[in-house]
């Protein structure tokens, strides 16, 4: 077992689902609700890079800038047109998860209609991995490393020390209180969406640059999102981001795992070798899961 | 409000029954059923396998159709969902009274719609689901491409033999069609005296093969078989490459569906899957391959369109050579066309054995070289 | 003959989506439980009829209370923890539950046989009808079965247990002030329901003779979805007239596809873009569904807080 690459492939898994998962855990923060549509908000938006960069030939970076303030502006649209007449009736947060579920199907099969089901690339070649501390990494994996790092320190320094942030902080721990301090909680909100997307959209073109861009791709890596929101806490972004590192750690270390050799005490006397099958591996972060919300529903870090 | 809604959906699809049994007319065009996975998990697909299907039907037409009547086709959604399929099979059987199905991708959704079709009696010609239980549902099911058992005979002589190498690791997609080719493969190994070390059973649609591919290669194998879809075969023999392990002269790779694993990686990063060794149902240069260039610019991204394109034409020729669209006389004659017939893929034998399988398809030996396909010196 | 024959299928199908959306909307619509692995009832109460009967050679009778009790047994194991878990977390591990349970079908080949799927699922009664009349026989059970479920879920949730279900849907704290058992009430909630949408499963698979794990994807729990909200939560006749609607959409999209411009392919995705708005138009203009739940003593709020 290569545990220097083992590292490395967690890292990069965890740089690319952190992001996602961090603006997931903003909008329950403030809203209350799950947002199942999230996932797919983002590939929209690594769709609209795909769009401007390699169909109108912009500069990368400045398609996933594009990209991600037009999905913003979609979110929060969406929002306008729905989730604010919830808030206003009070509706239930199951009702909003659900309505997320609806505009997640709803945006999946638009991306299909507007880009059909083909599978894209962006253009970039493929590259000669580098030899870092033995681990192989590409120079891509490290601009998504560099890239994440970035935007999750910004996105510190904004929840910490801007008055953005505190209102922010404001609605989430009372949305009335902050409210009767003239804080104008539905632009808040407002800023929210179109951040958490943005966050998304950046998360989204990783992870489409990384692999392989196609409009299913948000059902995929929903699940794992969910899992390293819930694992570090929803609610909670540096929660999210840990929790994404433990999923992608435990993803790749238990299916390297030798049950056999650690229960024999490192081979000290004969036992099979016993591993896990390697078609469980998507049940893998079902189960943590699972087992986390049964331990300790509040996540590793808990809730504030 | 609901009573509105719901007479509005009666009416919909009341009306749309009466005016499809009325079609029926007998001087119409002559309408065969096909299936093709547009949503779902394979719909990444389903635009070459479809094209398989509508080339083969520009043809047929501009040739003056069958029986001296157009062909037409009513292409069915399987969505990839089983009960879904079902629907489609049933209203191209019920309501179009067509006498063929052709088309099809997984075992999963095409096997209930068999076992339906056989016992109505309306003839199957489907193409990728080789699962070998398909050989016992009936005399009504034919498949165009070859069973997964032969398929696993082949690469394991194949890879076996090619390479001089003991120690087999194995990688193989976790579905009907995966599942089968593995079980195969593994016993044609075992019965040449191979050793193998680690098999890895993947899932579909994911976007991160990594922890697969430290296991696959985990025991040291001295050689991998492996195969894949064309979006698994792109980001498995990317994320091989970047973590070192793609690397053809220490360990060499070993392909049963060369045409339909490496397509994309092919078309987008030749570089990484040079010197990778299999088989290919295509035949390179084909008259298939040719109309599909022309038409999309492209190469297909599968051996699959050019396998609806054979199964198409097939039943053409059956419907006219029996002088009838009647699905038993069509059923009679295929085994007929099939002997004369010269096909598009798995080297252009399209024989059907006594069970309506593919027994004497020829895959050819192919190593992929500066990002084409090219036949194999032996 | 073949149009009633394709009628019969398509009203066998209904009724089949009937139980396992009956079952759904006893959840959502009396506990407020949201579950998002719908399916896995399905799977486990098709997946154990099939295997008792044709692995252990049980009649099919057996393979019916076998697929209903073990999904029974499963609806009793996930509502465990409804007590610590909020309903947020709870229906995203229903959801990765549906999946693992998925996942044991496709990988535990000896028991399943994994992807391969079970073949030959032996009918009931098949013997005694024709190829032509054994759909009809066919229909006619399910749609006993289905109304002998309904009478049962009515006759339950107008009982003194059911009005304490709504009790808790409504206002949970409320309910437990009060000194109800909400955590058993709930737990024996999903265990019914979990036998009903077994039942569904079983009726499922030894109809279509053979099952895979191919047949319980998550996309199954999302359209039993569309069809509670679109039917209205709350109520039975909700429940099945959401099962009736969206089927025929489903199947009413091949035939109007026929008359449009559109590549298959795009009508495909069209067709769940509807699927998809029709779920948050209903949720956003008539949360309450086509069929209204009526309720007579709640004056005060309905189940989406809003003042009536």
């Amino acid at each position: 077992m290569d545990i220097a690459q083992i590292l490395a492939n967690a890292l990069v898994r965890a740089a690319e689902l952190g992001l996602l998962a961090v603006g997931l855990t903003m909008v329950f923060d403030i809203l209350k609700f799950t947002n199942f549509a999230h996932a797919d908000y983002a590939i929209l938006g690594a769709f609209l890079v795909y769009t401007f960069n390699c169909g109108a030939g912009l500069n990368l970076f400045l398609s996933v800038f594009l990209a991600a303030v037009a999905a913003g502006l979609i979110a929060v649209a969406i929002d306008k047109a729905i989730f604010k007449g919830f808030r206003k009736k009070g509706t239930k947060s199951v009702t909003a998860m659900i309505t997320s579920l609806g505009i997640a199907i709803a945006l999946r099969n638009i991306v299909r209609m507007i880009w059909t089901s083909e599978s894209r690339t962006y253009a970039i070649p493929i590259q000669r991995p580098l030899r870092i501390l033995g681990a192989r990494i590409t120079p891509v994996q490290i601009g998504i490393l560099i890239t994440s790092l970035v935007a999750m320190i910004g996105f510190h320094l904004l929840l910490q020390r801007t008055k953005f942030g505190k209102a922010l902080r404001a609605i989430s721990d009372n949305r009335v209180l902050a409210s009767a301090c003239a804080i104008d909680s539905e632009k808040m909100i407002q800023w929210m969406w179109f951040l958490a997307t943005a966050f998304g959209v950046v998360g989204g073109t990783m992870i489409a640059m990384e692999h392989l861009l196609y409009p299913r791709l948000g059902f995929d890596i929903l699940i794992p999102i969910f899992c390293a929101a819930i694992l570090g806490g929803i609610g909670n972004p540096y929660g999210a981001m840990l929790g994404a590192l433990v999923l992608a750690l435990a993803e790749n270390v238990i299916l390297a795992l030798d049950f056999g050799h650690i229960l024999s005490f490192g081979g000290l006397f004969e036992l099979g070798s016993i591993q896990i099958k390697t078609g469980y591996k998507p049940a893998i972060s079902f189960v943590i899961l699972v087992i986390v919300l049964l331990l300790r529903p509040t996540g590793i870090l808990g809730r504030k | 409000m609901k009573k509105c809604l719901f007479v509005m959906f009666l009416t919909v699809i009341l009306g749309s029954l009466i005016g499809m049994s009325s079609l029926a007319a007998e001087q119409g065009p002559v309408k065969i059923g096909v299936l093709l996975p547009l949503t779902g998990t394979q719909a990444v697909m389903a635009e070459d396998l479809q094209e398989g299907f509508l080339i083969a039907q520009e043809q047929i037409n501009a040739a003056g159709g069958v029986l001296g009547r157009r062909l037409e086709l009513i292409i069915e959604d399987t969505e990839t969902r089983p009960t879904a399929g079902m629907d489609a099979a049933r209203k191209l059987v019920e309501l179009d009274r067509v006498p063929v199905i052709t088309g099809g991708f997984s075992s999963g959704v095409m096997l209930p719609i068999a076992v339906y079709c056989q016992e109505r009696g309306i003839l199957v010609v489907s193409q990728p689901p080789t699962s070998p239980l398909f050989r016992d549902v009936g005399d009504y099911i034919f498949l165009v491409n070859v069973l997964d058992n032969y398929k696993g005979k082949v690469i394991g002589e194949f890879a076996f033999k090619d390479s001089g190498l003991k120690r087999f690791a194995l990688m193989f997609m976790n579905n009907a069609f995966g599942q089968a080719l593995k079980q195969e493969t593994i016993k044609n190994l075992d019965a040449l005296g191979a050793e193998v070390v680690t098999v890895v059973d993947y899932e579909l649609n994911k976007v991160d093969y990594k922890a697969e591919l430290t296991r696959l290669f985990a025991k040291d194998p001295e050689a991998v078989i492996a195969t894949f879809y064309a979006n698994e075969g792109f980001i498995a023999a990317k994320q091989a490459y970047e973590m070192g392990l793609l690397n053809v002269d220490e360990v060499p790779w070993y392909c049963p569906e060369m045409a339909s694993s490496f397509a994309k990686a092919l078309e987008e990063i030749p570089e990484v899957v040079e010197g990778i060794k299999g088989l290919n149902p295509l035949a390179p240069e084909s008259l298939f391959m040719k109309a599909f260039r022309e038409k999309k610019g492209r190469d297909p991204i599968t051996a699959y369109s050019a396998m609806n394109y054979d199964a198409l034409i097939m039943i053409a020729m059956a419907i006219n050579f029996a002088n009838s669209a009647d699905s038993t006389a069509i059923r009679d004659a295929l085994p007929k066309i099939s002997q004369w017939y010269r096909g598009q893929s798995t080297g252009g034998d399209k024989r059907f054995d006594e069970d309506g399988m593919q027994g004497f398809g020829q895959y050819s030996k192919v190593i992929l070289i500066n990002g084409e396909v090219v036949p194999y010196p032996e | 003959m073949t149009t009633i024959n394709f009628l019969i299928y398509l009203l066998t199908m209904i009724g089949i989506y009937g139980f396992l959306s009956l079952s759904l909307n006893f959840q959502v619509g009396f506990t407020g439980l949201i579950n998002f692995g719908q399916v896995a009832f399905f799977a486990i109460g098709a997946y154990t009829s099939s295997l008792l009967v044709c692995k252990a050679g049980a009649p099919v009778i057996l393979g019916f209370l076998g697929g209903m009790l073990l999904s029974g047994l499963f609806g009793y194991l996930i509502s465990i923890p409804t007590k610590s878990l909020k309903s947020d977390y709870w229906a995203i591990a229903t959801l990765a539950g549906g999946e693992v349970i998925r996942l044991i079908a496709l990988n535990e080949g000896w028991l399943t046989e994994g992807a391969f799927g079970v073949m030959r699922i032996p009918q009931p009664f098949r013997a005694l009808f024709s190829m032509d009349t054994y759909p009809l026989f066919y229909l006619i059970l399910v749609l006993v079965c289905l109304a002998i479920a309904y009478i049962i879920l009515s006759l339950l949730s107008n009982s003194p247990f059911g009005r304490d279900l709504k009790a808790i849907r409504d206002e949970e704290e409320l309910s437990l002030s009060l000194g109800k058992n909400t955590r058993k009430l709930k737990i024996e909630a999903m265990i019914v329901a979990g036998m009903v949408a077994g039942l569904g499963g079983a009726l499922f698979a030894h109809y279509i003779t053979y099952i895979s794990p191919e047949n319980f994807r998550p996309i199954e729990t999302f359209l039993m979805w569309a069809m509670i909200i679109v039917g209205g939560r709350g109520n039975h006749l909700g429940a099945i007239v959401g099962a009736v609607t969206i089927q025929l959409f489903n199947v009413s999209t091949r035939f109007i596809g026929a008359y449009l411009p559109f590549t298959p392919g795009f009508m495909a995705a069209l067709r769940m873009v509807i699927i998809g708005m029709l779920i948050v138009a209903f949720l956003v203009f008539r949360p309450d569904g086509l069929v209204k739940e009526r309720k007579k003593i709640y004056r005060f709020k309905n189940d989406d807080g809003e003042v009536d």
